[in-house]
């Protein structure tokens, strides 16, 4: 930790506490900031707007921290295992299983089944039928970096092939649905999903800052890895199903958001360097800003009306970034 | 900081070594079982078969390395010069026959027990991030941490040790993109050299760089051999430079060794012409007295 670092982390924080006020300030109805801090530590002197912050705004803002937080983690951790910053959490076909279990979701008319968990919980089942596809095949190849991201790729395109047939048969109202759900979404959970979500995502963070320094030795190769003391298959492994069930339990919450899991890495890996053990924890800080405050765009933006949130993670990000790469004079863009 | 400001010197010789670079390492390494004598080998190899799907590359390879050894192991594209490297360092296995380590087989010991007292530094090393140079030699620590464990004052130590030896303190916190190959393939014997190893393993360590790096790339490492008892094994294309640096040499061709012992042994030049099909001249270097090879064109010059 070097006093730059301290900087960037103390920067992040304070991002981090103007994302939160923001949040729960914008919104279908605009609060101002006194407004917003009487909800929070009287909310008997205003019950209109302590139950709209209490109750909608601050589980909402919490849900973009866990899936920023979770996306950007899993975004960072697959850039370092696969060797390669293009990497992100849906390249190796979470995202495809993710949205065939969605789709026959809606599509076949589910969520009278279990209630309101079935659409999550069909998302997280096809998200985990494709790692362990992706696992299976892997695995027969000691888990090589070339067959984990071939296998997955592939996977990925048979899954997607799979979505379109189905919505190339659906109902037009059915076919809206499923697409809103593609896009990314962070209004349709629940609190209780929310909490239940957090548990593999902190967990997989947990893990991945433990084993930091595992993953910058990965990044110099196997055999070097190898010759390093590092039993590289296993640890493949463990950061293949970390990441994995990271992107899967966002992806059951929320849909499929985009660009947050690539641009966000990358973003900091400029302010802190590569090293996993300051760049994942960065990472995480920073997707716990970022979406929420997308989020919070994609609800005031046309209000009452709310745009999906990888809509508005697609355009800002990608316009932040590409700004970002023209304003810098390196050409070293990792 | 202090250092960095005679930092303009070049590799010199006459300037007193931080050697030994292993002051005590009693009860550090793990599996440092009985006491060996010096007269029992430090590496053995026995009647090694192996390759690559089903296409054997070498077959029935055997010798020892005793204990401060440099030995060079050379021969033509396609000899199995890598290949027979990778199965020392246990990154291959072989089909048949044994690499023992201080008399125990290498496949019985863990990776990460192995780089306590082996260090390797293959070919074509490279970092797909830009890390610096000073994380980069840091990472080469790593096996004598424990879990979780953060580097303390003595594995500082060692790291600005080795940073000095290979001369790259004076950049050890510039990226790796922003250096020549040759500085680069020094970070990468640092990053060896900070295992604190008994024996070195290295392939090629002086590919593609000037006549300059590779002297000081090699001089490094030779001192520590000859101050430092690190015993060492080195894949090497340039057979000027096996001579000047090697005690022993090993000759591959067609994946079995054609000739072994020392360079004058094996670098006379019907073996040479032999090997490598073509006309060679073996004159003896005036300063070293060690063998050395002129290339003779067939075209007229």
């Amino acid at each position: 930790m070097t006093y730059r670092h301290t900087k960037v982390f103390i920067a992040l924080f304070l991002l981090f506490i103007g994302a939160f006020l923001l949040g729960l300030a914008f919104g279908g109805s605009n609060l101002s900031l006194s407004s917003v801090v009487t909800a929070i530590f009287q909310p008997e002197r205003d019950s209109i707007a302590s139950t709209i912050v209490r109750q909608l705004r601050v589980p909402r803002f919490f849900l973009g921290v866990l899936v920023g937080a979770g996306l950007s983690v899993a975004g960072c951790v697959f850039q370092g295992l696969l060797r390669n910053p293009l990497a992100e959490p849906y390249t190796l076909g979470i995202s495809g299983g993710a949205a065939l279990g969605a789709t026959l979701a809606i599509v076949f008319g589910l969520p009278g089944l279990f209630g309101r968990i079935t659409l999550p919980l069909a998302a997280f089942l096809g998200a985990f039928l494709s790692l362990s596809l992706t696992y299976v095949v892997a695995a027969r190849r000691r888990f090589s970096i070339p067959t984990l991201i071939l296998g997955g790729v592939i996977l990925s395109f048979l899954f997607s092939a799979l979505v379109l047939l189905i919505l190339s048969v659906a109902d037009a109202d059915k076919v809206h649905g499923t697409i809103i759900w593609l896009m990314g979404d962070l209004s349709a959970t629940e609190t209780g999903m929310a909490r239940v979500a957090a548990f593999p995502i902190v967990g997989g963070i947990v893990i991945t800052i433990l084993l930091a320094q595992q993953l910058n030795i990965l990044t110099l190769g196997e055999e070097k890895a190898a010759y390093l003391g590092l039993n590289t298959e296993s640890l493949r492994k463990i950061f293949f199903l970390a990441a994995s069930l990271i992107t899967g339990a966002c992806v059951a919450v929320s849909g499929l958001i985009g660009f947050v899991g690539l641009i966000v890495p990358h973003f900091l890996r400029r302010l802190v360097g590569p090293n996993h053990r300051t760049l994942i924890p960065a990472s995480a800080l920073g997707g716990a800003i970022f979406l929420p405050l997308c989020d919070t765009i994609a609800r005031t933006i046309i209000a009452p009306l709310e745009l999906p949130v990888g809509v508005i993670t697609g355009i800002a990000g990608g316009l932040v970034f590409i700004s970002f790469i023209l304003k810098t004079r390196s050409w070293e863009i990792f | 900081m202090g250092e960095g400001q005679g930092g303009g010197e070049k590799m010199d010789n006459s300037r007193p070594l931080p050697l030994p670079l292993i002051p005590s390492r009693q009860g550090r390494g793990s599996f440092r079982t009985e006491t060996n004598s010096d007269a029992s080998p430090l590496l053995k190899v026995t009647d090694l078969v192996a390759g690559y799907q089903d296409q054997k590359i070498i077959d029935g390879i055997s010798f020892s390395v005793p204990n401060g050894c440099f030995l060079g192991i050379i021969g033509p594209n396609g000899s199995g010069k890598t290949t027979l490297f990778r199965v020392i360092t246990g990154f291959l296995n072989p089909w048949e026959g044994e690499v023992l380590y201080q008399g125990k087989n290498t496949s019985r010991i863990t990776a990460a027990d192995l780089a306590k007292e082996i260090a390797v530094m293959p070919q074509g090393l490279e970092s797909t991030f830009s890390f610096t140079v000073e994380e980069l030699v840091a990472m080469g620590r790593f096996p004598h941490l424990g879990r979780l464990q953060k580097l303390g004052k003595r594995d500082r130590e060692v790291i600005h040790q080795v940073l000095e030896l290979t001369d790259t303190e004076d950049f050890k916190d510039k990226k790796l993109f922003e250096l020549s190959g040759g500085e680069r393939q020094r970070v990468f014997l640092a990053q060896a050299l900070a295992q604190e190893p008994k024996l070195l393993l290295l392939d090629e360590p002086t590919a593609h760089l000037d006549i300059g790096h590779q002297i000081r790339i090699l001089d490094v490492i030779k001192r520590l051999n000859r101050t430092g008892g690190m015993t060492v094994i080195v894949v090497l294309h340039d057979l000027n430079l096996a001579s000047l640096y090697c005690d022993q040499l090993i000759l591959l061709k067609d994946g079995s060794i054609f000739a072994e012992g020392s360079p004058s042994e094996v670098m006379t030049y019907k073996i040479i012409e032999a090997v490598y099909e073509t006309v060679v001249l073996v004159n003896e270097n005036p300063i070293t007295k060690r063998p050395h090879v002129l290339l003779v064109s067939e075209e007229q010059p």
